[in-house]
């Protein structure tokens, strides 16, 4: 090697450069402060390993692996032992990796140093230490305790994972609160109602695409968002062989570029459409008889006419003595009969077209084509249509299609969940004290179950949350004030829909905390900022998550180093603050957490990190104990599940539900009797009647509507005159729950949703319009609707559906990195359509609405 | 040999203290910094007369955030990976071979940070540097030349890369004065050693 040769002496050097001097030397500054001397016996794997964990970009939630060079994640795959995502991810995964790794996430604890709060105020945060933050948090819990004020308390939660009930349900509990406010219903509750009000189940189902000859797809985007975005990705050509696909969108998606029809229907008119299907395949003899059953033999009546009602019981003289029969046997299915009375038999194409703006060849064709189908024939139910101020009735409607095909629980049809074995942790009950069982006899802050907001969860009345109405309880003060509030991985101000609510509400709490691995616009009204671990590559946990027939329970694993200063939300954080109630005479939390025991070695945890991985041996317990093995997977102990990262179930049992739904009469109800009985309880309970809870509602039905599917106009409030065009909120492929704003890739790529631009946020926008209103191609506009507005680009695109403008939702964001925000505080990059949503739900379900019912104007910039 | 060993120890010095410089601000540091530039030459001196009193130490710190920490979008990103690598990312390759540099020497990074923050990197330039010093001591000049070679190398693979790049974002966007004037000077403290280590 050839050395530096010093040619120069010191006192040419110091003259010539500037340097310090006098008592600044080495020897000044002692030891060593970032390093730390090396283990030379520690050998690093420079090969890199393939290690499993899961991705919590969507609501897919993949079973992953990362790999792993020397701590570092470089790539992410699909695990191959994962039988719903078949070892299989989605772009989304990726993402992950700038994520995990971006500069401007959240690094250690901060505190606000400006107490003023509200958007225009820069909060100043400054670094604090773990010690000091949790000091604080714990002293503003004990003060709402020691003044029996603990119902001001609120947890917010937004991304989460099933090790959620430790600081969501026990804490909040255990500290004396009713407030703990999940984001479900800004997400697709109303999708989740139609199941559940005719086949008795509150879920998201699975669709077996590879046995299906026909896919109706309403409002739903599996090949970019949506559920098992990965698997469907994946298996949609091999399913494409077999099955016509009919997509239902006013805009032309990703799914709809790949399939046999595109119906471009007027926003919020779903339910029209999906009644004239039903009207045909009843009309056309195309229903399926092994599960909605016949017509008696014996009956006059043996065909559904058009216009014509149906009597349900027959008289005929046979042989003059008078015989009387149900003109209508049916199987597995109730109501059928009425349904086709009260709503169906008007219900013509030629109706619809009227409403929808389809033809009406295309609604027969669309008809006809999946009744013949039957029985493998899919009617997939998404947001668009359901997430409307009236989307309850939409999701049962477009969901009751299922039913007259008998593709309910069937080969090629839509499923439920797959049985799994996981654990609840330990009731809390012993722990819930005086002072906490007072606070807890408070209502909720988001006014569930009040007369206005039935919410009816699986048939309870409050049942579900309204997440969005929570700002206005903040607000108002109604039914209290909040005084203390935790909110985790959620963004409100920005993902709730009329956003500039939430900025008040969260300014009006006089202390709140954001943990979150990324500051945001929640963060901004915030007092400390707690740094989490990325749930992809830095935490403990687990998620249940369906598809392709199976169900698989994946691991969160802490696949590398944690970065930064972060801790496990949902664990390690809750754990660390029970400590500070203790140390502070309040020791119920911790003694709670204690019980956790870890299955394998009996120990109680004693500290974070391990009721951390406890808690999670101790829910899974289950599937990976062989003692305990129930069914699915065997899996070799716990080092071997962490290993595999994933459980899978036995395979799905089909027609299992056929004749046993969890409905009141055990049948597919047309005419719910489920429904009905929910909404007679939540009437009673506000002494009064059900259609006084419709009407108050906002929802048309009266009398025996109100328990079936039916047609809903639509909830416009702006005039078409003032506001021409019908807003069309969708979702990116590429995003991350909103989270996907400070990765360059997300811009670098964003033309692969169809319609849409590298580098820019569009408002696509059908040619003949633009013309109309003199808009260009990338001319900057503002879209104005009565509750605000949001700026963006223009882009002219045939793949919209005239009258309407479709926007990605997304970007946005006036608070957040570097690059998803122009400049912090002050300027957004891009619009965010919640700017330009009205606050409005569907209330029998409690969802914030975002689709068919917001008109706006377009002006150009 | 006296006088580079002299020449050194204020090399290491000065790497030392711009370390600590960019930590976050608390009044143990700021007297450690204060202290340090005593008889100091009048760059640095101008650069610890603009530290606001203790009692106002909260605008320092919330300036020394927004550059350095976040929480929202870092003003002057710390991390060599994010100017050498093209791309808004930190843990990048060049960031592993910082590792691979600090792994030879026998250290590895104790404190929760990226490897190739700006403290840390300024902080390993320090300690090659004492390597030297102890090598010249122990009159070992051969090892003493390798270590001279290993710091040219190291700015030249690395800190001196990124360091132009770095402090101009720093100056541009600081507010304080103090934060402007360390720019100025780490930059033109390593420009010239760089020189120095080319002689």
């Amino acid at each position: 090697m050839k050395s530096t040769k010093i040619k120069r002496s010191r006192r040419q050097f110091i003259k010539g450069a500037v340097i310090t001097g006098g008592t600044l030397t080495a020897g000044t500054l002692t030891g060593l402060k970032a390093f730390g001397i090396k283990d030379p016996n520690t050998e690093i794997n420079s090969e890199g390993m393939w290690k499993s964990t899961t991705c919590q970009g969507c609501t897919s939630w993949c079973s992953v692996q990362a790999f792993v060079v020397k701590g570092r994640a470089i790539k992410i795959r699909g695990n191959p032992s994962s039988k719903v995502n078949v070892g299989e991810c989605c772009p989304k995964s990726h993402f992950g990796l700038q994520q995990v790794y971006d500069p401007d996430r959240l690094k250690i604890p901060m505190k606000r140093t400006n107490p003023a709060k509200g958007r225009n105020e820069d909060p100043k945060f400054v670094p604090i230490s773990w010690d000091e933050a949790l000091n604080t948090i714990a002293d503003k819990i004990m003060e709402l305790r020691n003044n029996n004020e603990t119902h001001k308390y609120m947890l917010l939660r937004g991304r989460y994972t099933y090790m959620r009930d430790i600081l969501y349900g026990r804490m909040t509990s255990i500290i004396g609160s009713k407030n703990n406010i999940s984001h479900s219903a800004i997400c697709a509750e109303a999708e989740k109602f139609g199941p559940y009000y005719t086949e008795g189940e509150w879920t998201y189902r699975q669709y077996d695409i590879l046995n299906s000859n026909y896919i109706l797809v309403w409002g739903a985007d599996p090949l970019a968002s949506n559920r098992q975005v990965s698997y469907y990705l994946s298996k949609w050509g091999e399913a494409l062989e077999r099955a016509q696909v009919a997509v239902v969108e006013p805009r032309l998606t990703a799914t709809a570029s790949k399939a046999s029809e595109w119906l471009p229907i007027k926003p919020g008119q779903d339910s029209a459409l999906a009644l004239a299907i039903a009207h045909v395949i009843l009309t056309q003899g195309l229903w399926y008889k092994d599960f909605v059953g016949d017509f008696n033999v014996a009956s006059p009546i043996r065909k559904f006419i058009a216009g014509k009602t149906i009597p349900e019981e027959y008289h005929v003289d046979i042989k003059g003595k008078k015989i009387l029969g149900t003109t209508f046997n049916e199987k597995h299915s109730n109501g059928l009969i009425k349904w086709w009375n009260l709503v169906l038999k008007d219900k013509t194409p030629e109706w619809a077209a009227e409403k929808t703006g389809l033809p009406v060849e295309q609604i027969r064709r669309v008809a006809i084509n999946y009744g013949k189908a039957a029985p493998h024939a899919i009617s997939w139910v998404g947001g668009g249509p359901v997430m409307q101020p009236r989307g309850a009735y939409n999701s049962m409607a477009c969901h009751a299609l299922n039913g007259l095909v008998g593709s309910v629980d069937n080969v090629g049809g839509t499923l439920k969940a797959n049985k799994e074995y996981t654990l609840s942790f330990p009731s809390e009950a012993d722990f819930v004290d005086e002072i906490a069982a007072a606070g807890k006899k408070h209502k909720k802050i988001d006014h569930r179950g009040r007369k206005e907001f039935p919410a009816l969860n699986a048939g309870k009345s409050g049942g579900g949350v309204v997440t969005n109405r929570a700002a206005d309880g903040i607000l108002d003060e109604d039914p209290n004030e909040i005084k203390v509030a935790i909110g985790y991985m959620h963004n409100f101000p920005f993902s709730c829909t009329q956003t500039e609510r939430w900025e008040k509400a969260l300014s009006k709490i006089p202390f709140s905390v954001h943990l979150t691995t990324n500051a945001s616009e929640a963060s901004m009204f915030s007092d400390i900022l707690l740094p989490c671990a990325h749930n992809m590559f830095e935490k403990w946990g687990y998620v249940k998550s369906h598809g392709n027939g199976y169900r698989h329970v994946t691991l969160l694993e802490p696949v590398i180093e944690p970065v930064w200063d972060v801790r496990i939300d949902e664990t390690e954080i809750p754990w660390l603050i029970a400590e500070k109630l203790a140390e502070r005479g309040f020791d119920n939390l911790l003694n709670h957490y204690k019980e956790y025991i870890d299955p394998e070695t009996g120990k109680s945890p004693v500290n974070a990190e391990e009721f951390s991985l406890y808690s999670l041996k101790y829910a899974t317990q289950n599937l990976w104990d062989p003692k305990k093995y129930k069914g699915g997977d065997k899996i070799n102990g716990w080092k071997d599940f962490q290993d595999k990262g994933v459980w899978n179930s036995d395979p799905y049992p089909y027609k299992k539900r056929w004749g046993a739904m969890k409905t009141k009469t055990k049948k597919f109800e047309f005419y719910s009797e489920t429904l009905k009985a929910a909404l007679e309880s939540h009437a009673e309970k506000h002494d009064t009647i059900v259609d006084d809870i419709l009407g108050t509602c906002n929802y048309q039905a009266r009398g025996e509507l109100g328990f079936m599917p039916h047609y809903e106009e639509p909830y416009y409030m702006e005039s078409e005159e003032e506001y021409p065009f019908a807003f069309v909120d969708f979702k990116s492929k590429y995003n991350r729950e909103g989270r996907s704003a400070n990765c360059g890739w997300y811009y670098d790529m964003k033309d692969y949703d169809p319609g849409d631009e590298r580098n820019e946020d569009v408002a696509r926008i059908n040619p003949a319009d633009a013309e109309m209103i003199g808009v260009k191609n990338g001319d900057p506009i503002r879209i104005v609707s009565p509750t605000g507005q949001l700026q963006c680009v223009a882009k002219l695109w045939e793949g919209t559906r005239p009258g309407t403008v479709s926007k990605c939702y997304g970007q946005g964001h006036w608070a957040y990195g570097s690059i998803a925000s122009e400049e912090f505080g002050k300027k957004a990059r891009g619009g965010n359509n919640n700017d330009v949503i009205r606050a409005e739900y569907d209330r029998l379900s409690g969802s914030t609405a975002r689709h068919g019912f917001t008109r706006v104007r377009i002006e150009r910039i | 040999m006296v006088e580079t060993i002299s020449v050194s120890n204020l090399r290491a010095g000065g790497y030392k203290f711009l370390a600590e410089c960019y930590y976050p601000p608390d009044e143990r540091r700021i007297q450690v910094w204060k202290s340090c530039s005593k008889s100091a030459d009048p760059s640095l001196a101008s650069i610890v007369r603009n530290i606001p009193p203790i009692d106002n130490l909260e605008v320092l710190s919330v300036d020394h955030s927004k550059l350095f920490v976040g929480p929202f979008a870092l003003l002057a990103p710390p991390y060599g990976s994010v100017y050498l690598e093209g791309e808004r990312k930190i843990h990048g390759d060049s960031t592993e071979d910082t590792l691979n540099w600090y792994g030879r020497e026998g250290l590895n990074v104790k404190i929760r940070e990226v490897p190739d923050h700006i403290a840390i990197e300024l902080e390993f330039m320090s300690f090659l540097i004492s390597k030297e010093i102890e090598a010249w001591e122990s009159g070992d000049k051969e090892k003493a030349n390798l270590f001279l070679d290993k710091q040219k190398n190291f700015l030249n693979a690395h800190l001196g890369k990124w360091i132009v790049d770095f402090t101009e974002l720093v100056e541009c966007k600081a507010q304080m004065l103090f934060y402007k004037k360390l720019a100025q000077y780490t930059a033109s403290f390593i420009k010239n050693d760089m020189e120095y280590l080319t002689l």
